[in-house]
């Protein structure tokens, strides 16, 4: 039982952590019609340089968390500038156009920081391990719990509280109307693709302490993400964080309770989600 | 306030759905666009909006030419659109579209909610669960949010009952006085005379007359009428 609760939490931890991920590529989708194949990428970006840059220090550990999030934005301004002459050409040429960018990037960070699988060096104070409730847990997995869950909650207030926000929910339903109201869809498009950027690379930031980032980890990231992002509806933040917190439960409960059928789960699941699934989910794009 | 010239406009590989429409638009006042279905009222609209592109021809909004602007630069030089169905943004409650459509404060939430009373009550509610009148008053609010010189409102009466019709006339009606100049898309001149100064007909992509009477824009629809019956009537040789 107690193992049980523990992986539990330890999915649903998962599962924020790739909602933080996934939302920004669902709304880029929804948004502006980009299917980012590199968003794996900025994801391992994020947490190679967090990796490579904490030293055991809370400052360290700070500063590797706001360089991750910095690099992964300003990777997805890079994506906005080459995506934007793509636009009205179909998804395929976007998909070329990221792919190509995610096997280049990827090849970069192996040249820059290696084969192996690296893990950051956190403070002492987040090792070990905090009795919660009569169980013991990771401090390191219980602190990317309360910060993925502060993130979740500072990306609804943006969605559905400022103007920014309320636009971007708005250029998924009806960009033409966007449009008619002076703003301009294309600078949506721009600004979405910067923020889902910035997210995969705190995603992969925090992802690192709990399971390590290799050359691996980009193709399982943007695998998962994409996952999620079918699941949850295409365009859809509701559904993204729904079928993420699915995903992470499926992905961790499975390979404790029975690790011969692990690979398995997550895509049979998918199968029964798409399946059992008729209507669109709020916000997605039909 | 609002001039076009030999304005033309066709869709990618089709034959012209407007052929040199010539229009001027006296501010402030109430405007019809009266014609049948496919005369080419929308066409014209989506054009002075900025969403279709003219293949040829000028459009000059307080004698700034504004031929071929995105709808993002139209609507900042103070055309907005009410689009007929309505285009609002379902996931969006009411608040939220006068939040993301509000770019000054010309118009006030409080001003918009006091000219469309049931929008009062449905303010925390998402476009999608607003009844057809309600979709309209919003439809139109949120094109004033933009704080627009000129209003294209594209069959703004169209499936309501006539009580929320009559409402939205009279909103319509008394927009001039706010510096509002509208051009209304009507489908018949009976609908456009108790709505607007002016009746501009508008017949097979064509304009036919600019009239002030609803006698004179229901001769030329009849007249349209009465060629279109006569020229499909005729055996093809």
């Amino acid at each position: 039982m107690n193992t049980l609760v523990i992986t539990t939490v330890d999915g649903i931890a998962y599962g924020l952590l790739l909602a933080i991920a996934a939302a920004g590529l669902t709304v880029a989708f929804g948004a502006g019609g980009v299917l980012n194949l590199a968003h794996g990428t900025f994801i391992a970006a994020g947490g190679y340089i967090a990796a490579a840059w904490t030293a055991g220090t809370w400052g360290s550990l700070a500063t590797a968390i706001l360089l991750a999030t910095l690099a992964g934005a300003a990777g997805g301004g890079v994506l906005a500038a080459a995506t934007a002459g793509l636009r009205g050409r179909g998804h395929l040429d976007q998909a070329l156009l990221t792919f190509g960018i995610a096997l280049v990037g990827g090849d970069v960070l192996t040249a820059v920081f290696g084969s192996d699988v690296l893990r950051p060096r956190m403070p002492a104070a987040l090792e070990g391990t905090v009795a919660v409730a009569g169980y013991r847990y990771p401090v390191d997995r219980l602190a990317v719990l309360a910060v993925a869950v502060l993130v979740a909650v500072v990306g609804y207030v943006v969605l559905h509280r400022s103007r920014a926000g309320r636009l971007v929910r708005a250029t998924v339903d009806d960009r033409a109307m966007v449009a008619g109201v002076g703003v301009n869809p294309r600078t949506v498009d721009a600004a979405v693709l910067v923020a889902s950027g910035a997210l995969a690379g705190l995603a992969g930031a925090l992802t690192t302490p709990i399971l390590g980032v290799g050359p691996g980890t980009a193709d399982t990231a943007l695998l998962l993400s994409l996952i999620i992002v079918v699941c949850g509806g295409l365009g859809s933040v509701p559904g993204a964080v729904a079928a993420a917190i699915g995903v992470g439960v499926v992905q961790t409960v499975g390979v404790v309770t029975i690790p011969a059928l692990a690979p398995y789960l997550l895509i049979t699941a998918m199968a029964v989600v798409l399946l059992v699934r008729r209507r669109p989910v709020p916000g997605q794009v039909t | 306030m609002l001039h076009t010239r030999d304005l033309t406009v066709a869709y990618p590989d089709g034959p012209p759905v407007l052929h040199d429409v010539t229009l001027d638009l006296r501010h402030p006042g109430v405007h019809a666009l009266v014609g049948p279905n496919g005369a080419g009222k929308t066409t014209l609209l989506h054009t002075l909006a900025g969403h279709l592109q003219p293949t040829s021809g000028t459009i000059h909004l307080d004698g700034r030419d504004v031929t071929g602007w995105h709808p993002t630069a139209a609507a900042r030089a103070g055309i907005a659109l009410a689009p007929q169905g309505r285009r609002l943004w379902p996931s969006l409650t009411v608040a939220e579209h006068f939040a993301a459509a509000g770019r000054d404060e010309t118009w006030t939430v409080e001003e918009l909610l006091d000219m469309f009373p049931p929008l009062a009550a449905r303010i925390g509610h998402r476009a999608n669960q607003l009844s057809g009148g309600e979709q309209q008053m919003l439809t139109i609010a949120r094109a004033l949010r933009t704080t627009p010189r000129l209003l294209l409102a594209d069959e703004p009466t169209e499936g309501l009952a006539p009580i929320i019709a009559d409402q939205i006339t009279t909103v319509l009606r008394d927009l001039p006085t706010r510096g509002v100049t509208v051009l209304a898309a009507l489908p018949h001149a009976a609908a456009a005379e108790t709505m607007a100064d002016t009746m501009h007909v508008l017949t097979s992509g064509q304009l036919d007359c600019h009239t002030h009477t609803t006698a004179a824009a229901t001769t030329a629809l009849r007249r349209h009428l009465t060629l279109t019956h006569a020229s499909d009537a005729e055996p093809h040789p």
